[in-house]
C-alpha cells in the first residue's frame, strides 16, 4: 500500500514538474515578448499569458497532493488560504480581458464581441467583490471567483478567434481556449477526485495538457521570426 | 523631403525623410510600434502646417488615446476619416466612400503639401477580393500623387499571406518592415528599409526602440 502510493507520489510530483518547467518557460517568453512590443494594449497582453503560467504553477502545486500522504493537510493552497487562490483567479481574468481588448483590434471590422468593453466593467466589479468576500466567507464567493475568469474566457476566445482577421491570432486564440477548458476540465474533476491519490493524477494530467496548451499559444502570442533567417550579408 | 517625425529615421533615410509625391507602406506585427510611426509623421506635419488627414477604422478617441500614449501632445490634431467622432465616417463596408472622402479632402488642399496616414488598408485587403484592393490602391495613390501629397499606410503582417503583401508592396514606392526576430533568449525588434524611392537598396536590418519621446534606430550587429 505504501510502495503504492510512493509511486503514485512520484508520478504526481514528475508531473507537476513537467506542468511547471513547460509553464515557467513560457511565462518567461512572454514576459520577454512583451519586452519587445511597443504598444501598450499587446504589452498587457503578454503580461497575461505570464499570470496564466504563474496561476498554473500555482494550480499544479497548490491544489495537488497526494490524497492519504503526509502533506495532504499542508498543501499550498491550505498554507496561503484562499485569498491567494482568488488572486490566481484574478490574474487569469485579467489574462481573459486583456486577450478581449486584443482580439477586438484584430477584427478587421472592430466587433466588440460580447459588448466586452461594457462587460468587463461590471466583471471586474463582482471579481473584485468575491475577493474582498472571500476574506469574510470564503467558500461561497471563492467558488464564484474560481469560474467566472474560466467560463468568460471558454465563452469568448472561440467567438474572438473566429472573428480574427491575423492568423497568428486565431492560432493563439485556439490554443489559449484550449489550455482554459483543460484548466476548466482540471478544476471541476478536483472536485469529485480529490479524496484518491489515483483520482488527483486524473486531475493533474489536464494539467499537462494545459500546459502544453498555454506553451502552443505563446508561441504564436506576437510572429517572431529566427535572425539565422536572415542572409548573412544582410547585416 | 518630407519628415518622418523621427530624426534618426530621417537621417537613415538621407537626412530628409520621405520622398515627396510619395506612397510609404509600413508592413509588421500588432504592438510593434507602427502606429507609433504613424503618430510622428502626423506630428511632425502639424508642426510644420501641412494639412494631414488621419483616415482609420477606429474611434478618434481610441487614436487619441493611443497618441498621448506615446507621448504626443493632442494639442494639433489632423483631420479624421474615422468609424466614430469624425465628421466623415469611415465604413469598411463602404471602400469606395473612404476613397472618395479621402480623395476630396486632399482636393480641398490644393496648394498645401498634404499628409495621410491610414490604417485602413489591412482591413479592406481582409475584406475584399485582392484584385479589386489592387486596382483601388493603385487609383487612389496614383490620385494623391497628382497632389503634393505623402500617403502613409499600415500593413498587419499576420492579416495577410506573404504574396498578398508582396502585391501590394509594389504599389509603393518605400516599405519599411518592422519585425519581431529571436536571438539565442532574446527577442529583439528590427526593421529594414525594403525599398524607397530615390534610395539605393539598404540591406541593413536596425534595431529600434520605441519611447515617449521618439525612436531610437541604429544598426543591429549580430
Amino acid at each position: 500500500m505504501a510502495s503504492s502510493l510512493d509511486f503514485s507520489a512520484g508520478v504526481l510530483l514528475i508531473l507537476q514538474l513537467v506542468v511547471a518547467v513547460v509553464a515557467a518557460y513560457t511565462g518567461y517568453r512572454a514576459v520577454v515578448i512583451r519586452k519587445a512590443l511597443y504598444g501598450k494594449l499587446y504589452r498587457n497582453h503578454a503580461l497575461g499569458v505570464a499570470f496564466a503560467s504563474a496561476a498554473l504553477i500555482w494550480l499544479a502545486f497548490a491544489n495537488l497532493a497526494p490524497a492519504g500522504s503526509n502533506t495532504s493537510s499542508v498543501t499550498l493552497a491550505n498554507i496561503l488560504g484562499p485569498v491567494s487562490l482568488a488572486l490566481v483567479f484574478i490574474g487569469l481574468f485579467y489574462t481573459v480581458d486583456s486577450t478581449a481588448m486584443v482580439g477586438r483590434f484584430s477584427d478587421p471590422l472592430l466587433r466588440d464581441t460580447f459588448h466586452w468593453s461594457r462587460t468587463r466593467k461590471v466583471l471586474w466589479a463582482i471579481n473584485i467583490s468575491c475577493v474582498v468576500l472571500t476574506i469574510l466567507t470564503p467558500i461561497f464567493f471563492l467558488l464564484f471567483t474560481f469560474f467566472l475568469p474560466i467560463v468568460s474566457g471558454l465563452l469568448l476566445f472561440p467567438a474572438l478567434a473566429r472573428r480574427t482577421g491575423d492568423l497568428a491570432s486565431r492560432r493563439h486564440l485556439a490554443w489559449f481556449s484550449a489550455f482554459y477548458a483543460l484548466v476548466f476540465v482540471s478544476t471541476f474533476l478536483f472536485l469529485p477526485l480529490s479524496t484518491s491519490t489515483s483520482g488527483i493524477l486524473v486531475t493533474a494530467l489536464p494539467l499537462v495538457a494545459a500546459a502544453y496548451c498555454l506553451s502552443r499559444s505563446t508561441r504564436w502570442l506576437a510572429p517572431v521570426n529566427r535572425l539565422q533567417s536572415i542572409r548573412p550579408g544582410a547585416l | 523631403m518630407v519628415s518622418t517625425g523621427v530624426p534618426s529615421l530621417d537621417n537613415l533615410l538621407g537626412s530628409d525623410g520621405y520622398p515627396d509625391k510619395s506612397a510609404i507602406l509600413v508592413v509588421g506585427p500588432p504592438g510593434i510600434g507602427k502606429e507609433a510611426l504613424g503618430y510622428w509623421f502626423v506630428r511632425s506635419g502639424l508642426i510644420q502646417g501641412d494639412y494631414c488627414l488621419y483616415v482609420t477604422h477606429r474611434p478618434v478617441t481610441d487614436v487619441l488615446r493611443d497618441m498621448k500614449g506615446t507621448g504626443i501632445s493632442t494639442e494639433r490634431v489632423p483631420e479624421w476619416i474615422a468609424s466614430s467622432g469624425s465628421p466623415i465616417k469611415c465604413d469598411l463596408r463602404d471602400a469606395t466612400s473612404i476613397s472618395f472622402n479621402t480623395k476630396e479632402a486632399v482636393k480641398r488642399n490644393v496648394g498645401r503639401r498634404v499628409r495621410v496616414a491610414t490604417d485602413v488598408l489591412s482591413p479592406l485587403l481582409v475584406l475584399n477580393p485582392l484584385a479589386s484592393m489592387y486596382n483601388y490602391w493603385s487609383q487612389l495613390v496614383a490620385e494623391l500623387k497628382q497632389q503634393d501629397s505623402v500617403l502613409f499606410a499600415l500593413a498587419e503582417d499576420g492579416m495577410h499571406p506573404p504574396n498578398v503583401l508582396t502585391t501590394v508592396e509594389q504599389l509603393f514606392d518605400g516599405v519599411i518592415e518592422m519585425r519581431l526576430y529571436e536571438e539565442g533568449l532574446a527577442i529583439t525588434p528590427l526593421f529594414r528599409v525594403k525599398k524607397m524611392l530615390g534610395l539605393p537598396p539598404l540591406h541593413g536590418y536596425f534595431r529600434f526602440s520605441v519611447t515617449n519621446t521618439g525612436m531610437e534606430v541604429v544598426p543591429h550587429v549580430r
